[in-house]
């Protein structure tokens, strides 16, 4: 009987190491279905259309950026006569008033300024001002909502309206990408990232017809889209954009990403930064898991977000730091039951990871060149230089069988076997290890001469594993019922046309 | 930028040329399945790789 348990026990602790494969083989699959987005795409049913579009433009002291965010969009390639720009000042103190009543004077008839006098609720409550006088007229048959810094690239917008000749589409979404110049370490992490989360991503959710989020700086609706789901963005949380992509397809409205409708934004450039905005968004997943408790993996409820490839795609991301955390631990206890029996499993998951992590890094590349030609580095490092080593060594077993430890001898190290076993339950941590030494990277920010280790901590840790960290920190965040704050991306106007 | 002209439900006009917008389409179609081809290629040599890792290193 004892025997029964102990067994049964080690096949919990199994089960419980490979479940940290689970968000592996999601992306797996995810970057699979890219694939079959090259026969199944919603390129088949565009039409040459331009329907007369309202760009709705949320702004917060933006006097650095917004003349020009108008300037540009003005310029785009779409019909003149089609478009619209409303920016909503959201009681900025800065000079963003004067620079718009400037450009409202330069372009009558084309620019409007809205002006909020009591701001700072956030961006969904600025959007809400501006669609309600955009929808008091029925002059826009779609509205475009962006952010105040990005740039359009000339046909982005008119690559994003000719989805909107299918009735079926309710919204479209663009490819956002980094594009801040002179960009450091982070921003090139952020712009790969970018091509998983976003080009690579989005393209398996059109395939599956269920889309995880218009990006909130490029996401085109149609009127009757929009006014379906009450012509407003939900303002009771912090993942509005979220909110409406979900509202939209339970509108029974499909959301479609083209990825070749480019458009570029300054992300954050420090860990304090991202840290601040992937927080926010990480609470507003924690919200929108629990709004639509009673959808996932229920196909009956909804054909498309109810599936359970939707599913399997939202609750790896969602759920990622706990899947390390419990892989790890499982294998330390293991260690110290079934040390042989752990060595395989290990061994298993490792494997797992580095065929996933070079069918994902090097698919990435493929489908977006130009960024990759910039954040190569970033691209391979993503995972961590420890997180390497540990691929190597899995792959290579003579690497650390026995290259490493001849090297060490004709150094005239000898190193016991103490030191090997701490080694191997050092690799068996290192998936929970990974999120701690991220997040000291985050603390080593703001110490003074110490913020140089800062960088060097998340190419050891991973970007990954920084994330991780974060989501981790989101659900600490939610438990505690902590104050949702509307944090703005501090930006400087420093994103370029590559 | 073509002339302006409505569609069969009087809402939208048309932006491009015809022949230009088929050729946009075109070439974004392309470009798509050419991602099916790279990542046919990309799993191709992953699997020579497992391979060689399967007979030479064990």
């Amino acid at each position: 009987m004892i025997a029964l348990l102990a067994r049964g026990g080690l096949g919990v602790l199994v089960v419980v190491v490979m479940a940290g494969a689970i968000p592996l083989l999601a992306a797996c699959w995810q970057f699979l279905l890219i694939g079959v987005h090259g026969v199944r795409n919603h390129l088949g049913a565009v039409a040459d259309v331009t329907p007369r579009t309202a760009i709705v433009v949320p702004a917060w002291n933006e006097g650095a950026v917004v003349g020009a965010t108008v300037e540009r969009l003005l310029a785009m390639d779409y019909p003149r006569d089609a478009l619209r720009v409303y920016v909503v000042d959201d009681a900025s103190t800065d000079e963003t008033p004067a620079v718009l009543e400037a450009k409202v004077r330069a372009h009558p008839g084309r620019v409007w300024h809205l002006r909020r006098e009591q701001g700072g609720e956030g961006k969904a409550h600025t959007l809400n001002h501006g669609l309600r006088t955009i929808l008091a007229d029925d002059w826009a048959e779609a509205v475009m909502i962006i952010d105040a810094d990005v740039i359009f690239v000339d046909d982005a917008l008119r690559k994003m309206a000719r989805h909107l000749a299918d009735p079926g589409v309710g919204a479209v979404t663009a490819y956002i990408k980094e594009g801040s110049r002179p960009a450091n370490y982070l921003n090139r992490f952020v712009g790969y990232e970018y091509i998983t989360a976003q080009a690579a991503a989005r393209r398996a959710q059109n395939v599956l017809g269920a889309m995880v989020c218009l990006a909130g700086g490029a996401q085109l609706h149609s009127r009757t889209s929009l006014e379906a789901i009450g012509g407003r963005i939900d303002t009771s949380s912090l993942a509005e954009d979220t909110f409406t992509t979900f509202m939209t397809q339970r509108e029974g409205r499909r959301a479609v990403f083209e990825g070749s409708a480019i458009v570029w934004a300054e992300e954050p450039d420090t860990i304090g930064g991202l840290w601040k905005q992937r927080l926010r968004w990480a609470r507003g997943n924690v919200q929108v898991t629990k709004r639509y408790k009673r959808l996932w993996f229920r196909k009956w409820r909804d054909r498309r977000l109810g599936g359970l490839s939707f599913g399997v795609f939202w609750f790896s991301i969602f759920l990622m730091p706990l899947f390390m955390i419990g892989s790890s631990a499982s294998l330390v206890t293991l260690y110290f039951i079934d040390d042989p029996l752990a060595w395989r499993v290990f061994h298993l998951l490792w494997i797992t990871n580095a065929v996933v992590y070079l069918f994902v890094t090097f698919f990435s590349f493929a489908i977006d060149p130009q960024t990759a030609r910039r954040s190569w580095r970033e691209g391979i490092l993503f995972p961590g230089v420890v997180s390497l080593t540990i691929i190597l060594a899995t792959c290579l077993p003579p690497l650390f069988d026995r290259w490493v430890p001849d090297a060490l001898r004709a150094a005239g190290l000898t190193p016991g076997r103490a030191v090997a076993h701490a080694a191997i339950l050092f690799a068996y941590a290192w998936l929970s290890c990974s999120m701690l030494v991220a997040w000291a990277a985050k603390l080593l920010e703001s110490r003074g001469r110490w913020r140089l280790l800062s960088p060097l901590f998340v190419y050891v840790a991973g970007y990954g594993p920084l994330l991780c960290a974060i989501t981790f920190a989101a659900y600490i965040y939610e438990a505690r019922g902590a104050e949702m704050t509307w944090d703005k991306t501090e930006k400087t106007g420093k994103v370029a046309l590559a | 930028m073509g002339q302006d002209r409505e569609d069969r439900e009087g809402r939208a006009r048309v932006a491009v040329p015809a022949p230009a917008f088929a050729d946009e389409v075109r070439r974004d179609r392309r470009f798509e399945r050419r991602l099916l081809l790279k990542e046919a290629l990309i799993l191709l040599a992953i699997a020579l790789l497992v391979l060689a890792r399967v007979l030479f290193l064990h």
